[in-house]
């Protein structure tokens, strides 16, 4: 379960330029007075959300609306500037992939070093690391470096490292399937596996068709940091990318 | 701390293993630069000061030096990656949720295992060519040694902490640091004895923290080594002062940036 309760995010517009110790002790007191006028983004506005365990929440709104910074505050990467946000269960984020994968080392040990930084054990991985490469069909490249990866397997690696992460809540940033024709079909597969096991999941997603088809909520942020909540079955199917706001 | 470690010793321990990896990657010699590295560097300080500038001589000069380069080696390149940990481990920081302790505790405990490996090097020589290695070791130089280590430890890890949240604020830092650490090679005792007046030592050895557990580390291995420092307790109580204030600082640091430090990143 995943309660969000009155989170703000507030970003500044921009940073005064003091890149180093010297520029900032020399300009000390002109840098705190332009830090004090810059205007502060209010991204994330009173938001109140509770999503209850197995709840496809979908998370749509144009570029630049704040889709991604509230899946980084649920993921934890982030802090609200204000409220608060309560996690019931672990998280298994698929924010971007392969974050932590190194060029130099093979891929065993980037299997290795993924699976720990998702939350799994050392063991476990070791175990699953074999069922980790033949998912991303690429058992043969097990001990290759890296860097003579294409980019497509990179991507199947990583997406079979998250896969194999057993979480309670899973966050999809508009990343639900990559690679060939074959492998897309297999991340879907595992998609619908995680609605058929009741998994809590967050889902970014500019697509109506899988918004409509897999919602059980859509939030909808807009730019100035409003949100709409929809939650009935009869809205959502005739949802469209113009709803009222409802905490204006 | 405790329950830090408790957490996060299996990510601690794997980013250590994959950071020492990746420092000796393609590398022909591999990990064996670890400890070439200080012995090269004992051997250029031995031929400068030991047989040109005659500020030592003989096996016990040696064995001072050498031991004294590898605490230094570790001290420098702990925070020199450390200090670059948020920075180079963006990417990670931003996407995962970690505890913000881990990339600066990871990057003590990557040169720690080449520490550990260079001091058993160290000890092996030093039980077979110093003079009375055998009947040095009671339980006091012992206890020295294991507080010593303990001291640096402290010191590193707030060091990494203080200067690896900063560097994402003030990237000029790195130059800074750089040239903190070659007027440190000079100004700790690693190749000669500094002489400080007693009315200055406790000053010394608060501002340089490091000098204070090196000494303590010499005097348990050196039966010739001076050891004064060891029964001044003004100077443990200073210096004990001012680990606290420097570990009290690095924690008021980490609660202060860890919330938002992604957003600087």
């Amino acid at each position: 379960m995943i309660k969000i309760k009155n989170v703000y995010k507030f970003y500044k517009a921009y940073t005064v330029h003091t890149n180093t110790l010297k520029s900032f002790m020399i300009n000390k007191k002109k840098y705190f007075s332009e830090k004090r006028k810059i205007p502060i983004l209010s991204v994330i506005n009173n938001l109140s959300v509770t999503i209850k365990d197995g709840d496809v929440l979908c998370i749509v709104g144009k570029n630049g609306s704040g889709k991604s910074t509230l899946a980084k505050l649920i993921a934890g990467t982030s802090t609200p500037t204000k409220g608060a946000i309560q996690i019931t269960g672990k998280i298994v984020p698929f924010l971007e992939l392969g974050v932590a994968f190194s060029n130099e080392l093979n891929g065993h040990d980037n299997a290795i070093l993924n699976g720990v930084l998702l939350g799994m054990s050392r063991s476990y991985i070791e175990k699953k690391v074999v069922d980790i490469f033949e998912f991303a069909e690429i058992q043969e490249f097990i001990k290759t470096p890296l860097k003579y990866y294409s980019s497509g397997m990179q991507m199947r690696l990583a997406f079979s490292i998250a896969m194999h992460a057993s979480g309670d809540i899973y966050i999809f940033d508009e990343i639900l399937a990559v690679g060939d024709e074959s492998f897309i079909k297999k991340c879907l597969d595992f998609f619908t596996m995680l609605l058929a096991n009741k998994k809590t999941i967050v889902f970014i997603t500019h697509n109506l068709d899988f918004v409509k088809e897999h919602a059980t909520k859509i939030l909808y942020l807009h730019r100035s940091g409003e949100y709409s909540l929809i939650e009935s079955q009869s809205e959502i199917e005739s949802f469209s990318f113009t709803p009222t706001i409802s905490n204006k | 701390m405790l329950n830090f470690i408790k957490n996060n010793k299996e990510k601690l321990w794997v980013i250590s293993k994959m950071d020492l990896k990746l420092r000796y990657q393609n590398s022909v010699i591999g990990f064996a630069w670890s400890f070439l590295k200080p012995v090269l560097q004992f051997v250029v300080y031995y031929t400068v000061f030991g047989f040109i500038l005659k500020v030592g001589a003989g096996i016990e000069y040696a064995l001072q030096l050498f031991f004294g380069v590898i605490i230094w080696t570790f001290f420098a390149e702990s925070t020199s990656i450390g200090l670059n940990s948020f920075v180079s481990k963006a990417s990670i920081i931003s996407k995962i949720r970690v505890d913000k302790l881990i990339p600066p505790i990871s990057s003590f405990i990557t040169p720690f295992f080449s520490l550990c490996i260079n001091f058993t090097i160290f000890y092996i020589l030093y039980m077979f060519i110093y003079d009375g290695a055998l009947t040095q070791f009671s339980l006091s130089n012992y206890s020295i040694f294991i507080v010593s280590l303990i001291q640096i430890s402290i010191l590193v890890i707030s060091l990494n902490i203080i200067l690896s949240f900063s560097f994402v604020f003030f990237r000029d830092l790195q130059q800074i640091w750089e040239i903190v650490l070659i007027y440190g090679v000079f100004l700790t005792p690693i190749l000669y004895k500094i002489p400080i007046p007693e009315n200055y030592q406790v000053l010394y050895y608060t501002f340089n923290p490091l000098a204070f557990p090196l000494e303590n580390m010499k005097i348990a291995f050196f039966s010739n080594y001076s050891t004064v420092l060891v029964g001044n307790s003004n100077i443990w109580v200073s210096h004990t002062f001012f680990l606290l204030v420097i570990s009290y600082f690095s924690y008021r640091v980490k609660k202060r940036f860890e919330s938002n430090i992604v957003d600087y990143l």
